[in-house]
């Protein structure tokens, strides 16, 4: 998607309005992070004379004192095992079913493209009951692979859209002359498909990753262990437990969001095409 | 692989087509196994969960032991309970401040962004920070600006103006939850700029250009030309929000949990303290589904209307 | 395809590895609520003395955050730890409907814990003839306030609903909340209020009745009481506006008490521990007072009586014996538990066993000193009120601060909100399910 300008440029309307009301909905947006940011730098009681000044101090020693009471050396590489392997587990899962639904005639694949997506609309709450009853048979629950494989079932099939519209752009010819080689379809998929659809992981494994990272309600339900839990969670109780000390807090807060931010800027095209596509105009 | 390229390459001019070739049914069946993982994947996690999920929904079941079938007991309970009425008009309200502010909000932002040159991407990457955010940062965020104590409420206090936002939001029973929803909103608008303009960049500039001849203002552009170009994606976003307002939780469960006095409970939560903090999963499974009929209702009308012919 | 299952496999594999840790010794372990002072005072006055001293068992125990939520999951899950800690003797019942509880009497009976424990504290924990449950800490609802404050307004702490009245008219005409309350935090909060106005505005008599049966909970007594608390709220006399008490969490509240925003507040003595660093902060100085009765026919005033969380046994522990053993080491030394307590500032694991005045540690605070010896005197004297987590039945317990946000807001009556709370009442009885009320 490149700079459009449905304006033209001929007889120019004006933008000056445009640009008013955008660096307005542009502060709505961005201002309250900022200020978290800034926060995080101030004692409480700096925080409570004057909220919305530039810190005094930097009080860098927030972040130290936050990474510490809020565990994060554990929950950062707990949310980093959940994030890894769900990005892991659904690409392949994905990849492969990408590949059989745009390359392999396979009978009925409109009726599981319609499950896919009726299958994203299911409520969680629906089956999160049963599923955490099984989970506790199969004693998945508190270990991180139960968590995995959820996510990974949960996320596979928005990869698997986005997987599959890279795959239909491959060339044709590319195939036909591998499986006239004799390849076999998973020679083809292994050589052929899987590394001309680099970029398309690419992006599937962002939007991936970010869902993991943020998850909230599967991640409270089947991790309430201190040990296991991933950040999101563990960030909500050390909001609870440290509540009046906004430093404090704003920091651990900043902490759980640098990682997602600074990969955003980066690779923000990607992240933007990845939530766009799949399926968007359904 | 680069072998393989090579070799795909310098044999590409022949015509034959191997897909027009008899399929031995080996080849057929081997073709399904790349299907196998992500079915049973599904199959686990939420089909037969799901199944179950219905099922448990007619029966007393505490999650120790056997549950016990009790027919439609549950429902009738439903029917009587105040909170899951209060919560169910929450989600209808919530559901209708979605389907308004956001929208407006993502198309003006879109609309607008479409018609500038400079700095299209910086505002574009702006909008869409709080969307990839977590919903416990944000929640953090605005739970401290909105405080009643610090944040924005004492600083407009001091200059004069009071008794909007100097008072607990989060703690008014007549405002909790379009607190909340103001916090949801704040993070989820951009993303729907993001898609708006992904769908206005591929209308024909040239509508636009007849448009103009045509001496249209630049409201009317908007309303003959973007907006019927991009219906198929306004609609699906309107598909999507009805699904995500029936099944909403994060938010509502990190800013008030419900409080005060339900006031804020929205299905999503109330099903939740009473599977697992009332030990009624019988009685969750039946607002569960609940939650499930709203979903079908709404992707069931999706598909009808495409049926009839619609162009969404 | 076959080398990506096996690669999958491996992977599963190696992290259920990690997830699952390896136990090969016999070890007791128990969650409790994370804070500075398991780190700093109850892991190596408990765990680190009991292990120094046996080989066979070893005792781990283990902070969590939002315990209560952690345990459930846990229990349902069949992973909870051998010593089971909830918030209190109400929240047990459940789990041993659920038979996830194994009865301790005959460890009780073989250590002697009947003659350790104080009596009622016992009973508190007996469901059914079998005792479920031991109290870690007990507590009682007292009136703190800031002292500093009431000096310089001339105020005394009032003793009576009438000096109650002229101090909240006083404070209200200085934009000083009366009192300061939240429930941000826990919600169940609200039945610390509750459980105040019941018992000192119908007085103990009047709820042991109720309690008892002998009464009922719809009587004009308990519909005052409930009326007077709701109007107290909905006047703003507790943190200026309901809304308030809804939003604030159990920082914000000590810290309006110790800045003087509010005046008073009425709650446990689990503050004890974590009030003192406010009032620090701010500069000034915290004291408590006895809370009055609140009408003639409560009589003189009362301490309620009120076990905080409790320990119990997995019915799943693969060896009840170690934790007995672990238990009756705890319980068997006045001075360990109160060097404990003391180190969380008398706010928890205030295990209700006798102790004589030298068991206290030297420097314990006057003000802690002072309200240990009133408690046991008051007490003593027959002039004990209930706590609503310790003697009422789960359903009820719940209803009572679940459905009182209703009657706060306007949308419940408190005759029905009352009516439905004995019903409830009514239907345990008729279960069994009561907890026992000890005699007067």
């Amino acid at each position: 998607m490149g700079r459009l300008n449905i304006f033209g440029s001929g007889r120019s309307q004006s933008t000056l309005p445009n640009y008013i009301i955008l660096i307005l909905l542009a502060l709505f947006a961005a201002l309250p992070i900022l200020l978290l940011v800034s926060n995080s730098l101030k004692s409480t009681s700096e925080i409570a004379s004057s909220p919305f000044a530039v810190p005094r101090d930097f009080l860098w020693s927030n972040y130290g004192e936050a990474f510490d009471k809020g565990n994060y050396a554990v929950t950062i590489r707990n949310s980093a095992i959940l994030t890894i392997s769900t990005i892991a587990g659904s690409l392949t899962v994905a990849g492969l079913a990408a590949y059989a639904l745009s390359r392999l005639k396979l009978k009925g694949s409109n009726v599981l493209s319609f499950y896919f997506l009726v299958g994203i609309g299911v409520p969680a709450q629906l089956f999160i009951i049963p599923l955490f009853f099984m989970w506790k048979q199969l004693g998945l629950v508190n270990t991180h692979v139960g968590l995995i494989i959820i996510y990974t079932a949960l996320q596979s099939p928005f990869a698997t859209y986005l997987l599959r519209s890279y795959m239909l752009s491959i060339p044709e010819e590319f195939v036909d002359a591998a499986k006239i080689d004799g390849a076999s379809d998973w020679q083809v998929f292994r050589h052929i498909i899987a590394p001309l659809t680099g970029p398309g992981f690419l992006t599937a494994g962002l939007v991936i990753g970010l869902f993991t990272w943020n998850e909230f309600l599967f991640a409270v339900t089947f991790l309430p262990e201190k040990e296991f839990k991933p950040v999101a969670t563990s960030l909500y109780a050390f909001q609870g437990r440290f509540s009046r000390d906004w430093g404090l807090t704003n920091a651990g807060s900043v902490i759980m969001m640098a990682p997602v931010l600074i990969l955003f800027l980066a690779l923000q095209r990607r992240f933007i095409e990845g939530l766009t596509q799949g399926g968007l105009k359904a | 692989m680069a072998t393989v390229q090579a070799t795909a390459q310098a044999t590409g001019a022949r015509k034959v087509k191997p897909n027009e070739q008899k399929i031995p049914l080996a080849r057929v069946l081997g073709r399904w196994a790349f299907m196998w993982p992500i079915l049973a994947l599904n199959l686990i996690v939420i089909v037969i969960p799901s199944i179950a999920g219905l099922g448990i929904a007619f029966t007393e079941w505490s999650g120790y032991g056997q549950p016990e079938f009790i027919g439609l007991a549950n429902f009738d309970r439903l029917m009587q309970d105040a909170v899951f009425f209060k919560s169910l008009s929450n989600n209808i309200v919530w559901t209708a401040i979605f389907l308004t502010i956001p929208i407006f909000m993502g198309l003006l932002g879109a609309y607008l962004l479409a018609g500038i040159k400079r700095g299209q991407m910086i505002f574009r990457v702006l909008y869409f920070i709080p969307f990839v955010l977590a919903s416990v940062v944000n929640a953090q965020v605005w739970r401290f600006l909105l405080h009643h104590r610090v944040g924005i409420g004492p600083w407009l206090a001091d200059l004069g103006i009071t008794d909007i936002l100097d008072v607990a939001l989060f703690g008014k029973a007549e405002t909790a939850l379009y607190t909340v929803a103001f916090v949801d909103i704040w993070h989820f608008w951009g993303f729907l700029v993001v898609i708006y303009l992904a769908a206005m960049s591929a209308v024909d500039v040239e509508l636009y250009e007849v448009a103009r001849l045509d001496g249209a203002s630049r409201f009317q552009q908007f309303r003959y030309v973007t907006l019927p170009s991009i219906r198929p994606t306004i609609v699906f976003t309107l598909l999507m929000i009805l699904i995500w307002s029936a099944t909403v939780f994060d938010y509502v469960y990190i800013l008030t949990s419900g409080k005060p006095a339900h006031a804020s409970e929205v299905m999503g939560t109330y099903l939740y303290e009473t599977a697992f903090f009332r030990f009624d999963a019988g009685y969750a499974g039946a607002i569960g589904v609940v939650m499930t009929l709203w979903v079908a209702l709404a992707v069931g009308g999706f598909v009808f209307l495409r049926r009839r012919g619609w162009d969404v | 395809m076959k080398h990506l299952k096996l690669f999958l496999t491996i992977a599963l594999l190696l992290f259920a590895l990690t997830s699952v840790g390896a136990q090969d010794v016999t070890t007791v372990v128990w969650w409790t609520e994370s804070g500075d002072e398991v780190d700093d005072f109850l892991i190596p006055l408990l765990a680190d003395a009991f292990n120094a001293e046996h080989d066979d068992v070893q005792l781990e125990i283990i902070g969590q955050e939002s315990l209560n939520d952690v345990n459930r999951t846990a229990l349902q899950a069949g992973a909870a730890p051998d010593i089971i800690q909830t918030p209190g003797a109400a929240f047990i019942a459940e789990f041993v409907d659920a038979g996830q509880i194994l009865p301790m009497t005959s460890l009780a009976d073989q250590y002697g814990w009947k003659d350790k424990l104080l009596p009622w504290a016992y009973n508190s924990g007996v469901l059914g003839g079998e005792l479920y449950s031991i109290p870690i800490t007990y507590e009682s609802m007292v009136l703190f306030y800031n002292k500093t404050l009431f000096a310089d307004m001339g105020w005394e702490p009032p003793t009576s609903q009438a000096e109650i009245d002229a101090i909240a008219a006083e404070s209200i005409a200085n934009d000083i909340f009366p009192f300061t309350y939240g429930n941000a935090s826990w919600q169940p909060s609200n039945e610390h209020l509750m459980g105040i106005y019941l018992n000192n505005y119908a007085g103990v008599e009047n709820v042991y009745l109720a309690l008892t049966g002998q009464k009922s909970w719809t009587d004009t007594e308990f519909v005052e009481a409930t009326d007077l608390l709701a109007t107290q709220l909905q006047d703003g006399w507790f943190s200026g506006d309901l809304s308030n008490y809804y939003a604030n969490t159990g920082d914000d509240i000590r810290y309006e008490l110790a800045s003087g925003e509010a005046a008073m507040m009425q709650s446990g003595t689990w503050n004890f521990g974590s009030i003192g660093q406010f009032f620090e902060e701010q500069g000034t100085e915290w004291d408590w007072a006895p809370l009055p009765s609140f009408h003639e026919q409560a009589g003189e005033y009362n301490y309620e009586l009120a076990t905080g969380s409790t320990i119990s046994v997995n019915a799943n522990t693969e060896n009840p014996d170690a934790v007995g053993k672990v238990i009756d080491y705890w319980l068997s030394d006045p001075a360990r538990v109160l060097a404990i307590a003391a180190g969380a500032g008398f706010g928890e694991y205030v295990v209700p066993i006798h102790f004589t005045v030298d068991d206290f540690p030297a420097g314990t605070d006057e003000r802690v000193a002072r309200f240990f010896a009133d408690f046991a005197a008051v007490t003593g004297a027959g002039r004990a009120g209930y706590t609503t987590w310790t003697f009422w039945p789960a359903d009820a317990n719940v209803q009572l601060w679940t459905d009182i946000e209703r009657v706060w807001s306007g949308e419940l009556s408190t005759e029905d909100y009352l009516a439905d709370h004995e019903a409830l009442w009514e239907q345990a009885r008729d279960e069994g399910k009561t907890l026992p009320i000890p005699a007067r």
